[in-house]
């Protein structure tokens, strides 16, 4: 760590905990609380990266989250940015964008073809031959590109919450805490957000030399930890602002989701580079970068620099310098008349010279490129011109530059805020704020630092009051006096061109005008065209100069030329916190625990997890899902139906109701019986179907789809609404667990543990009757959808279990056991029962699934009476049919959905199919045309192996036709 | 019709539908009336910052219809005047209006007053109208209890008031809350349907463990807890 400083006050490091890690295979060593990169500049590791396009070597830049250049790649974690990631055991690095390792890189010589790789130049050279696009964008992908993912890899999710307060704060700088301390003494809870790992903002870099400034930092400190109406966040970026001040805050661990009453943006700015030649060797960085290496990692940055100034900044910066025992070698001011302050007399006093009017030309690279050795400093004439011919060369292997701010605004932008560009400080400025949203600082073009604290005070206040806790008069935002802090123009041209504007992407000046020659003159397009601020660091170092340029280029005013649009992500965040832990509802029945033990295989119906069929280990799942089926057939199975609807019509107008919501008639349905019921839409078409219980004259139970039951009961209640009857309604499908018990057996096993008289005559087919079903009372009803004798019984949700158990136990003699849905579907289809969503669609009515019987007749009205009105006086289009397949080869039989084709053409498809039955030949219902419906006709099915499968059509039932097993 | 609330067999007793998590974390069981709970677990939640207690056997009944307000006064309870308002019943339980006429009640440690409820209700044809609700029922408490539900749930629950239901989605199920704050310890009481229990659960337990919270038994939670001897 040969550049590491003795201890420093407020230093973020921990010297007393030693971090070794390796970097390109090499071992190095940092503290607890320095980043990647400052751990590598304190071993005097220059070159950290490569850049994107050129594979040039690249340094550390900002040190404020905005090195594109400076990206890390570990076995787990893709692009880690070293100027903000935390060193930490272990962390084995190797640098992006390199083939073959940083240092041999075999794409490092990209540079000297870049004469023809000009702006654009991949939008015009591989569009031709189209043969060959496959070969150029293979070539492309691999050329281009960060850091490989480790698609192997994997993460925990992270968890993701939500957040509240009065006052969101976004940014801990000096006008930050002013403006949480200010609205939390108005009464407001705020929550502050510093996205560095400590509060104080500038004053952790900036402000250090300066003894008043320590003074204000301790003070808003010391209050910061004493109030008890601020919480801070730090480590914590503000990702981005959405409508009525819903901020995403993204932190190593997790996303918040966070809403406040109102909020401040104190996130001050970005410094920004001048446009040199070689202006992105490693060693030239924002003297803010210097400043942050200095006081925050204690490492020296150079041991001989130069600070390339525009404003009185440049000049602490130099001082800095100098205290950190760096030879200034010079202060390189754009300015013709130079600082006026007294900090220039304090950096001349120490025998710095001072060069007003000056710019550097270029910075020259020493051995490899992998640092600067000297600058090239020239004279500006009166338009800003470098006078090259009066220049002179100063050895050096830094350069600090603080030419200018652009304010970091994107959450301003975001929130709807409109910014206009101020001269007086050169930067862009809030023109206008939406509702409950305040600015204060630098990003509101406030720079002196007393008058950030009293910008912050007005906008605390100001959010506090928003919030409802108003405080004292609420004075006018200060005005910045004095010299501008951002130099209107800090870009030169050169001749040998590597002059960038944009680090992440590797564009110079000229490419900007040569994109302006092309007709790119509007920024949107130019930002498109050049790639400028589409990197990773989304324009943050680049945006603000290509407005400049653009300016310039189009000879308009910056106002006029506008910005690009800012979109969240602030700063990138990965997709891991984007994803998170997900909420994904699963519902289960009562009686899924038994499922579990008898070795169910689930499926997911809905929203449901079910039985897909109970594992064999002897057994394929189509032996087994037959074998749950015949087993039906010849003895007795139970089925869990607890995820049924089950809904309760109770009023005076319950029968009127269902006759309104049905098609079928309910009125004169008896007490203690069950009808079919058919809900449409007001289009006519199925959306529903089930059974209807009549349990009292003024009490109906209703069952439904397990799919479709909560969307109806919805309709269920608006219809009670609409139609202003005396219904009371309740959805009781969670609360209740279901069973049908069906076969042959099913009477003698659950007689065995009911109080219920079971005889046919007792509870007869379509009956239903309540009493003790296994000592709990129960509802139970006479129906038969897959086609046997078939109970199914209803009990309160937490008996459910005990239940089942007591009627599988019951009926262990007769070797009953539990079916899956897939047996349910076989053996229904094997009765010729539809299953509304899969044998009905969004187009389908009763007419054409044959089931219009279940219309009653001369009904005044009912759900989707008119539509059928209208439909069924036009020819019938498909109806839906029994197919019974001549060949039961598996891999030549057809899958649901596929087609039904007659000459060529498509005249149906299969709704459901079952290639094994009980009867020993393939079934399906499918939709055919009308013309194709009489039994006995042919019909072709193209199946996925595109073979033709053969069948026939058939009445339906298929099995059982005069009902007889089910009575 | 009606559903009785009390079993024949001990073998019928209600049962929670998390009770095979509750069974890994070695629930010892009790008896509440008809209802099997478990009274503590392997865990007794001291020190723990965020706690989360299955209450479901504590049983609710729903109150639906014309005169549902008249009859519950007629039965002495106090009946909330606001939609979402609650009142307090002695055994820890709530009147809770869900809607102009309709009402949760229940939810304490006296199962008996619940069924009786449900009795009297299905003595009468005429309305109000007795509803099942066999809602599982969770506690959540301690300090980092509003951490837990900030992971799970969209409200801002620093503001509820301690006799307001909140109607909302916990990890994306429908739950009605309503805080039961005890001792100055912050408690939330959750119910919903029982066929998302066992997902609500899972994800609850979750973040709780994530909080270095933990799962406790109902003695844990509940003052007047009377049971009987463990039930199996």
């Amino acid at each position: 760590m040969s550049r590491r400083l003795p201890p420093r006050p407020h230093e973020w490091i921990d010297r007393e905990t030693v971090i070794p890690f390796r970097f390109e295979g090499s071992p190095c060593e940092g503290y607890a609380g320095d980043v990647v990169t400052s751990a590598l500049w304190a071993h005097d590791v220059r070159m950290v990266g490569r850049s994107f396009k050129y594979h040039r070597p690249r340094g550390t830049y900002s040190l404020a989250n905005h090195d594109a250049n400076a990206m890390f790649c570990t076995a787990q974690r893709t692009n880690l940015r070293g100027d903000v990631e935390p060193l930490r055991p272990g962390l084995d690095l190797a640098a992006v964008n390199t083939a073959g390792g940083l240092y041999a890189d075999r794409m490092r010589f990209t540079g000297f073809f870049s004469r023809f790789l000009p702006v654009g130049f991949y939008y015009k050279a591989f569009h031709t031959p189209r043969r060959l696009f496959p070969l150029y964008e293979k070539f492309m992908r691999g050329a281009a590109g960060l850091g490989r993912v480790n698609s192997k890899g994997q993460t925990p999710p992270t968890p993701k919450d939500y957040a509240f307060c009065d006052v969101a704060v976004i940014g801990a700088g000096p006008a930050g805490i002013a403006a949480a301390l200010a609205a939390a003494d108005a009464g407001a809870e705020v929550l502050l957000v510093e996205e560095h790992a400590h509060p104080g903002g500038s004053l952790t870099w900036q402000w250090r030399g300066d003894s008043d400034a320590a003074e204000l930092e301790r003070d808003l400190l010391d209050r910061l930890a004493k109030s008890t109406r601020v919480t801070l966040r730090t480590g914590t970026q503000a990702g981005g602002c959405y409508a009525d001040h819903w901020v995403a805050l993204f932190d190593e661990k997790h996303l918040t989701k966070l809403r406040a009453q109102a909020m401040v943006v104190a996130t001050g700015c970005f410094e920004q580079p001048a446009v040199f030649q070689n202006n992105d060797l490693p060693g030239c960085m924002l003297a803010s970068a210097a400043q942050r290496l200095i006081h925050q990692y204690a490492v020296r940055p150079f041991d001989r620099g130069v600070v390339l100034a525009a404003n009185a900044y440049a000049y602490q910066a130099a001082l800095d310098l100098l205290d950190a025992g760096t030879h200034v070698e010079a202060v390189v001011d754009l300015r013709p008349q130079g600082e006026q302050s007294s900090l220039a007399t304090t950096v001349k006093a120490r025998g710095v010279t001072v060069l007003a009017g000056y710019g550097i030309d270029s910075a020259i690279p020493g051995p490899g490129d992998t640092t600067v050795a000297a600058v090239h400093l020239c004279p500006l004439d009166a338009s800003g011109t470098m006078l090259r011919k009066q220049g002179t060369l100063i050895r050096c292997d830094g350069v600090a530059v603080s030419v200018g701010w652009a304010p970091a605004a994107g959450l301003l932008y975001q929130a709807g805020s409109r910014m206009s560009y101020a001269e007086h400080v050169e930067q862009f400025v809030p023109a206008s704020l939406p509702d409950g949203l305040f600015a204060a600082g630098r990003v509101n073009g406030i720079f002196e630092l007393a008058d950030q604290i009293t910008d912050g005070q007005r906008a605390g206040h100001a959010a506090a009051a928003h919030a409802g806790y108003p405080g004292p008069a609420i004075p006018a935002s200060p005005r910045h006096t004095g010299p501008s802090p951002s130099h209107p123009y800090p870009i030169f041209e050169h001749p040998g061109k590597k002059n960038f504007v944009d680090f992440d992407e590797d564009i110079h000046l000229a490419d900007f005008k040569h994109a302006h020659q092309e007709g790119y003159d509007n920024i949107e397009l130019l930002k498109r065209y050049t790639t400028v601020g589409m990197g990773p660091s989304q324009g943050k170092l680049a945006n603000m100069n290509a407005v400049r340029i653009l300016a310039r280029l189009n000879g308009a005013g910056i106002d006029a030329t506008g910005t690009t649009t800012s979109r969240p992500f602030h700063h990138p965040v990965s997709l891991g916190h984007l994803a998170g832990r997900r909420f994904h509802p699963t519902r289960t029945t009562p009686i899924h625990n038994a499922h579990q033990l008898a070795h169910a295989h689930f499926m997911h119906a809905g929203t449901w997890l079910r039985p897909e069929y109970y594992r064999h280990d002897t057994h394929t799942r189509e032996d087994t899902i037959l074998d749950e089926a015949q087993h039906v057939r010849r003895a007795v199975g139970m089925i869990d139906v607890g995820t049924l609807g089950k809904i309760h019509v109770r009023g005076p107008d319950s029968a009127a109701f269902l006759e309104r919501l049905y098609t079928g008639r309910f009125t004169r349905q008896k007490v203690g019986t069950v009808r079919y019921c058919l809900g449409l839409d007001e289009t006519g078409v199925i959306i529903e179907d089930g059974v209807v219980a009549r349990c009292a004259d003024d009490h109906y139970y209703v069952t439904a789809t397990s799919s479709g039951a909560a969307a109806f009961y919805r309709e269920m209640q608006r219809w009670a609404i609409l139609w202003q009857l005396d219904v009371t309604l309740h959805n009781a499908t969670g609360h209740l667990a279901a069973m049908n018990i069906a076969g042959p057996d099913s009477r003698r096993v659950l007689q065995a543990v009911s109080e219920l008289d079971l005889a046919a005559d007792a509870i007869p087919y379509l009956g239903v009757q309540h009493g003790r079903i296994a000592d709990v009372e129960a509802r139970v009803m006479r129906i038969g959808f897959v086609g046997e004798l078939g109970y199914e019984v209803h009990v309160p949700a937490s008996f459910g279990l005990h239940v089942w158990n007591t009627i599988m136990a019951a009926g262990a003699s007769a070797g009953i056991r539990p079916f899956g849905v897939e047996a349910q579907r076989l053996l229904r289809l094997e009765k010729g029962h539809l299953i509304v969503s899969q044998d009905t669609d969004a187009l389908t009515t009763p007419r054409e699934a044959g089931v219009a019987w279940a219309i009653g007749k001369n009904k005044p009205f009912f759900v989707g009476q008119r539509a059928l009105q209208v439909i069924d006086a036009r020819p019938q289009q498909r109806t839906l049919v029994g197919i019974r397949f001549d060949d039961d080869d598996a891999k030549a039989l057809p899958l649901e959905c596929n087609l039904i084709i007659e000459h060529d053409e498509i005249v149906g498809r299969i709704t459901s199919i079952a290639h094994r039955t009980t009867l020993g030949v393939p079934l399906a219902l499918g939709f055919v045309h009308p013309d194709a419906s009489r039994p006995g006709t042919r019909i072709q099915v193209q199946a996925e192996s595109r073979h033709f499968a053969a069948g026939t059509v058939l009445s339906t039932p298929f099995y059982d036709p005069e009902n007889a097993r089910q009575q | 019709m009606s559903f009785q609330r009390e079993p024949i067999s001990e073998g019928s007793m209600r049962r929670s539908p998390v009770e095979p998590d509750l069974t890994t974390r070695g629930a010892h069981w009790s008896r509440l009336g008809d209802a099997r709970l478990a009274t503590r677990l392997n865990l007794d939640g001291t020190g723990a910052t965020v706690t989360l207690c299955d209450l479901s056997p504590l049983g609710l009944v729903g109150v639906k219809g014309p005169q549902s307000s008249t009859w519950l006064a007629q039965r002495g309870l106090l009946v909330p005047e606001a939609i979402y308002q609650t009142t307090r019943l002695p055994d820890g339980g709530v009147v809770g209006r869900l809607g102009q006429e309709e009402f949760m009640v229940g939810g304490g440690t006296n199962l008996d007053f619940v069924t009786s409820i449900v009795q009297d209700l299905r003595a009468s044809a005429d309305p109000p109208y007795c509803l099942e609700r066999e809602d599982a029922s969770f506690l959540l408490a301690g300090d980092g209890s509003l951490a837990a539900l900030a992971q799970t749930c969209g409200v801002d629950f620093r503001a509820a008031a301690e006799d307001q239901l909140v109607l909302t989605r916990v990890a994306g199920v429908s739950c009605t809350i309503l805080p039961q704050h005890r001792h100055d310890r912050a408690s939330w009481r959750l119910w919903c349907d029982p066929s998302f229990a066992t997902y609500l659960w899972d994800q609850l337990t979750t973040v709780v463990e994530d909080l270095e919270g933990c799962v406790v038994g109902a003695y844990h939670c509940i003052d007047t807890l009377n049971t009987t001897e463990p039930a199996s």
